[in-house]
C-alpha cells in the first residue's frame, strides 16, 4: 500500500516539473524533451507499479511492447514522409514584396508555399 | 457416425431459433457466420455481374457514372469487409480453433456471440446505405472527395464497417487468448497446428490495425457532419495523411485475408500428401514474419499520391521484403508434395490452385513494389488483376478448399466427389478467363473505376466478363450441393481423409463439448503414425 | 466458465489468467484507437509548429493540470481498490472504487468546463472558428484533433466510471470473493490505461510549444 502512494507521489511530482518547466520558458527543444520524457516516466511508473507489470509474467509485458512498437511504426513511417518532403527540406527561395518569410526550422514550410504560389 | 449419432452432436442440441440466435457454441456461431458471409458474397458478387456487364461494351449503356461508382464500391466494400476479412476466421476459425487445441470451446465464448451480433449489425448499416442509394468513393474513401464533395451515404456506410471493425477485433482476441490460455495438456506451441498459427498471426494483424481504421473513419464522419477539417486542404488539412491512416490498416488487412488461406492450404496440403508440412518451423515463422512484416509496406499504395521518394524508396524496398516469407511458405508446401501419396480430392484441388494463382498473384505484387512500373500501372487493371489473383484466385479457393475439407466434420456429412471436382475446375478456368486479360488491358493503360474505355480494349473485356459468368455458375455449384448433401445418407465417418489434426479425433460431427474425454497431446502436429 | 470434466488445480490457474490477459490484449488495440489521432496530431504538429504552439497557448493549462493532478488521485484510489480486493476486504474495496468514480466525475467536469470556455471564445472548430493569432487555419486543425483527442478520452473515461461504479456496488453487496476478484483487476487496467492516454494529452495539447518564441 505505501509503495502505491509513493508512486502517486513521484507522480505528482513529475506533473508539477513539468508544468513548472513549461512556464519557465525554455527553448523549444527542452520543452518538447523534457514534456515528453516526463510523461514517458509516468507511463512507466504507471504500468510497472499500478498497472504491476513489474510483477506480470512476459506474455503481458510482450502485449505492452507490441503495442507500443506498432503505434511507433505507425508514428515513424507517417512522419518519415513528411520529413523527407523537398519542400519541408530547405527554406523557400525569393519571397515576393510583402510576405514576411520565417526563420528556418520547424515551420509550415508547406503551407507558406501555397500561401506563395497564391493557392490561399 | 449415423443419424442416431449426430442428434448427441452439436447439430442436435436444441433446434429452435434461440438455440441458434443466444448460442455460445463456438461451432454454431461459426454456422452463423457461414449464413451472412454467404448472403453477402452473394450481393457482391451480383454487384460485380452488373458492373461487368456494363463493361462488355465501351460505352455506357446500362448506368450512368455515378451508378457505376457506386456498384464498384459496394463490391469493395462488401467483399473486403463482409466476406473475406471474415470468412476463414469467422467461419472455420471459430469452428476448428477450440477442436484443433483440444478444448470446449474459445476463451470468451459471450464475446464470440457480441462479435457476430456486430458484424450483422454493421451489414445492415452497409446494405442499407446501398439501398437508400449508396456511396461512390469507392471502398478507400479517399479525402476530400469522402468527407467534403461526395453526395452519398458516406457516414452510414462508414459506420457499418466502424461496426463490423469491433466483430474483427474480438475474434482476434479470442484467439489470442485461446491459443495462450486453452491448450490441451501436451499441446505445446511446437505441436500447433500450421492453421493455428496462420490464425494466431491473423489475430494480432486483427487487433493492432483495425482500431487505426476505426479512428480514421471516425475522422470522416466528424468532418462531414461537424464540418469540422481534418483532411480538408482548403483549411490546411492533407489528404496524404488520410491515406497514411487508411492503409496503415488496409495493407495488413490484406494480409488479413491471405494468411488464413495460407493456413488452409497447409491443412489440406498435408493431408491429400499423407506427409509432414515440410519444414514446419519455417512455415509457422513465416505466418509472424508476414504479419509484422505486413505493417511496414503501407506507403506502396501512395507511390503516386504525392508522399515523398524518399518515402517511396523506404516502402518499395519493405515490399520487396514482405514478398520472401510468402515464397517460403510457396516452396515448403510444394516440398510437401515432393514423394507424398498424392490424392486429387477436391480440396487438393483448390489448394494446388491456390498455390498456382496465388504465386502469380504475387509475383505481380513485386512488379507493383517496383517505384517506376508502379508508375506506369497505378489506379490500373493490372492492380485489379493482381489483388484479385491473390484474394479470389487465392483466399476464396482456400477458403472453398476448406469449406469441402472440413465439411464432413462440420455437418456429418460428405458432399458428391465428383461435383466438388467438376467445380473446382470451372472455378479455376472461369478465374483465369476474368482476370488475366485484366493483366494485359492494365498494362496497356485501361484505369479502373471507369465505365467506359477505348473500342480497342473490347474484345478482353468481354473475355473478363464471360469468365465473370463462369466464375458465377462455379460459385454456385458448391452453394448447392453442400446444402444437398444435408439431405443425402452419405454419412461421414470420424476421420475421412486420413488427417492428423485434433478436430479428426472426436466424432463428425463433434459433441457440444468438442471431446468426449479431454485430449492429452503426445505427438507432434503431422504425425501420421499417430492415427 | 462451465467445465464439463473434472479439472486439477493447475489447470484452472493457468486458464483463469485468460480474462487478465484478455484485457491487456483489449488495451493494446486501444493504444492504437488512439494512436491514429496522436499520429494525425503529430503530423499536423510538424507542418505548423508556430501555429500548433501559439494554439496550445489558448488551453487552459490550470485546469488542465489540475485535471492531471485529479486523474492520477483516481488511479492511486483505483490501485488501492485493487490491493483491497485481493485481501478480501471488499467493503473497503468499493469506497476506493467510489472515490475513484467521484474523481473521474470531477475530471469531467473540470474538462466540460474547459470546452465552455474554449467554445465561449469561439475556439470550436466548426465554421464560426475565430482565432486572434496568426494562423488561424492551422489553429483549428489545432483544436480540431484536440477536441476529437479529448472527446474520445471523456468518452472512454465515461464508460470506465460506468464500470468502476458496478463493481463498487458489487463489491459492497458482497457479490465478490477471493476466486473472482478478476473484475476489479481488470477495470484498474483499463483505468490506469485511460490516465495513460491523458499522460501524453496533458503535454500534447497544455505544455509543448507554449513557452515557444
Amino acid at each position: 500500500m505505501r509503495s502505491l502512494i509513493l508512486v502517486w507521489a513521484a507522480l505528482l511530482a513529475l506533473l508539477m516539473l513539468s508544468a513548472g518547466v513549461s512556464l519557465m520558458q525554455p527553448s523549444s527543444s527542452l520543452s518538447e524533451v523534457s514534456g515528453l520524457a516526463i510523461a514517458l516516466a509516468k507511463t512507466l511508473l504507471v504500468l510497472f507499479f499500478f498497472m504491476e507489470l513489474r510483477l506480470e509474467r512476459w506474455a503481458m509485458r510482450a502485449v505492452a511492447a507490441a503495442a507500443a512498437l506498432m503505434f511507433l511504426i505507425l508514428l515513424g513511417g507517417t512522419l518519415q514522409d513528411y520529413h523527407s518532403r523537398a519542400a519541408n527540406a530547405a527554406p523557400a527561395a525569393s519571397p515576393g514584396p510583402g510576405v514576411t518569410v520565417p526563420p528556418p526550422g520547424k515551420t509550415g514550410r508547406r503551407r507558406e508555399d501555397l500561401r506563395m504560389a497564391g493557392f490561399e | 457416425m449415423t443419424a442416431a449419432s449426430e442428434k448427441m452432436s452439436y447439430l442436435g442440441e436444441g433446434h429452435t431459433l434461440s438455440s441458434w440466435l443466444l448460442t455460445r457454441d463456438h461451432k454454431r456461431i461459426g454456422l452463423l457466420f457461414l449464413a451472412s458471409i454467404t448472403f453477402f458474397f452473394m450481393i457482391g458478387g451480383v454487384a460485380a455481374l452488373l458492373f461487368r456487364l456494363e463493361l462488355l461494351t465501351p460505352q455506357a449503356d446500362l448506368f450512368s457514372a455515378e451508378v457505376y461508382n457506386r456498384l464498384f464500391t459496394l463490391h469493395g466494400v462488401i467483399m473486403v469487409w463482409f466476406f473475406l476479412i471474415p470468412s476463414i476466421p469467422s467461419v472455420l476459425g471459430n469452428f476448428l480453433v477450440p477442436l484443433m487445441l483440444g478444448c470446449e470451446d474459445l476463451a470468451f465464448p459471450r464475446l464470440n456471440l457480441l462479435s457476430w451480433y456486430l458484424f450483422m449489425i454493421g451489414g445492415i448499416l452497409a446494405i442499407g446505405s446501398a439501398v437508400a442509394g449508396g456511396v461512390d468513393t469507392g471502398w478507400t474513401f479517399y479525402t476530400p472527395y469522402s468527407t467534403t464533395y461526395s453526395n452519398g451515404y458516406v457516414i452510414s456506410m462508414a459506420t457499418g464497417i466502424f461496426v463490423a471493425g469491433f466483430s474483427s477485433i474480438l475474434t482476434g482476441l479470442n484467439f489470442v487468448v485461446t491459443v495462450h490460455r486453452r491448450r490441451a495438456p501436451g499441446m505445446t506451441w511446437g505441436r500447433l497446428p500450421l492453421f493455428i498459427w496462420a490464425l494466431y498471426a491473423t489475430s494480432f494483424i486483427f487487433l493492432i490495425a483495425t482500431p487505426v481504421l476505426a479512428t480514421t473513419l471516425g475522422l470522416i464522419a466528424v468532418e462531414r457532419f461537424f464540418g469540422i477539417p481534418i483532411f480538408d486542404p482548403r483549411h490546411g488539412g492533407d489528404p496524404i495523411l488520410f491515406q497514411h491512416l487508411f492503409w496503415f490498416y488496409s495493407h495488413p488487412a490484406v494480409y488479413i485475408m491471405v494468411l488464413p488461406a495460407m493456413g488452409v492450404v497447409a491443412e489440406i496440403i498435408s493431408t491429400y500428401s499423407q506427409k509432414p508440412v515440410f519444414g514446419y518451423k519455417f512455415v509457422a515463422g513465416s505466418s509472424v514474419a508476414i504479419a509484422v512484416l505486413g505493417f511496414l509496406v503501407w506507403g506502396h499504395h501512395m507511390f503516386v499520391s504525392g508522399q515523398s521518394e524518399y518515402a517511396g524508396l523506404v516502402f518499395s524496398l519493405l515490399s520487396f521484403l514482405v514478398a520472401v516469407p510468402s515464397a517460403v511458405k510457396v516452396f515448403n508446401w510444394t516440398a510437401t508434395l515432393y514423394k507424398g501419396q498424392i490424392r486429387f480430392d477436391t480440396p487438393m484441388l483448390y489448394c494446388l490452385g491456390f498455390i498456382g494463382l496465388f504465386t502469380i498473384g504475387g509475383l505481380t505484387g513485386l512488379f507493383l513494389a517496383t517505384l517506376g512500373v508502379d508508375v506506369h500501372v497505378h489506379d490500373t487493371y493490372f492492380v485489379i488483376a493482381h489483388f484479385h489473383y491473390i484474394m479470389v484466385g487465392g483466399s476464396v479457393m482456400a477458403y472453398l478448399g476448406g469449406m469441402h475439407f472440413w465439411w464432413p466434420k462440420i455437418s456429418g456429412r460428405m458432399y458428391p466427389e465428383w461435383l466438388g471436382r467438376f467445380s473446382a475446375v470451372l472455378i479455376f478456368v472461369g478465374f483465369n478467363l476474368t482476370f488475366f486479360p485484366q493483366f494485359l488491358l492494365g498494362y496497356m493503360g485501361m484505369p479502373r473505376r471507369y465505365h467506359v474505355y477505348p473500342p480497342e480494349w473490347q474484345m478482353l473485356n468481354v473475355f473478363s466478363t464471360a469468365g465473370a459468368s463462369i466464375l458465377g455458375v462455379g460459385y454456385l455449384l458448391p452453394l448447392l450441393y453442400l446444402g444437398w448433401s444435408l439431405r443425402r445418407k452419405a454419412y461421414a465417418k470420424d476421420n475421412p481423409w486420413h488427417a492428423t489434426g485434433l478436430e479428426w479425433r472426436t466424432s463428425s460431427p463433434p459433441p457440444k463439448y468438442n471431446f468426449h474425454e479431454p485430449p492429452k497431446v503426445t505427438w507432434d502436429a503431422y504425425d501420421y503414425d499417430s492415427i | 466458465m462451465t467445465r464439463h470434466q473434472p479439472v486439477s488445480e493447475e489447470r484452472l490457474e493457468y486458464e483463469l489468467e485468460a480474462s487478465r490477459f484478455g484485457m491487456w490484449v483489449f488495451l493494446a488495440t486501444e493504444v492504437l484507437f488512439f494512436g491514429a489521432l496522436f499520429c494525425a496530431f503529430s503530423v499536423y504538429r510538424f507542418l505548423n509548429y508556430q501555429a500548433f504552439a501559439e494554439a496550445t497557448r489558448h488551453t487552459d493549462l490550470f485546469l488542465g493540470s489540475l485535471n492531471t493532478g485529479v486523474l492520477l488521485t483516481s488511479s492511486l484510489t483505483m490501485a488501492i481498490a485493487v490491493r483491497l480486493a485481493k485481501r478480501e476486504r471488499f467493503t473497503a474495496c468499493s469506497w476506493a472504487l467510489l472515490a475513484t468514480a467521484l474523481l473521474g466525475a470531477a475530471f469531467l467536469s473540470i474538462k466540460g468546463l474547459e470546452w465552455a470556455h474554449e467554445i465561449k471564445e469561439n475556439l470550436w472548430p466548426g465554421p464560426q472558428f475565430e482565432f486572434p493569432g496568426q494562423d488561424a487555419t492551422a489553429a483549428r486543425l489545432f483544436f480540431g484533433l484536440y477536441f476529437c483527442m479529448t472527446g474520445l478520452h471523456a468518452f472512454h473515461m465515461i464508460f470506465g466510471m460506468a464500470a468502476v461504479l458496478v463493481v463498487a456496488v458489487l463489491a459492497a453487496a458482497g457479490r465478490l470473493d477471493k476466486d473472482n476478484t478478476a473484475v476489479v483487476e481488470n477495470t484498474g487496467l483499463y483505468w490506469h490505461f485511460v490516465d495513460i492516454v491523458w499522460i501524453w494529452l496533458y503535454p500534447l495539447l497544455y505544455l509543448l510549444g507554449r513557452s515557444a518564441r
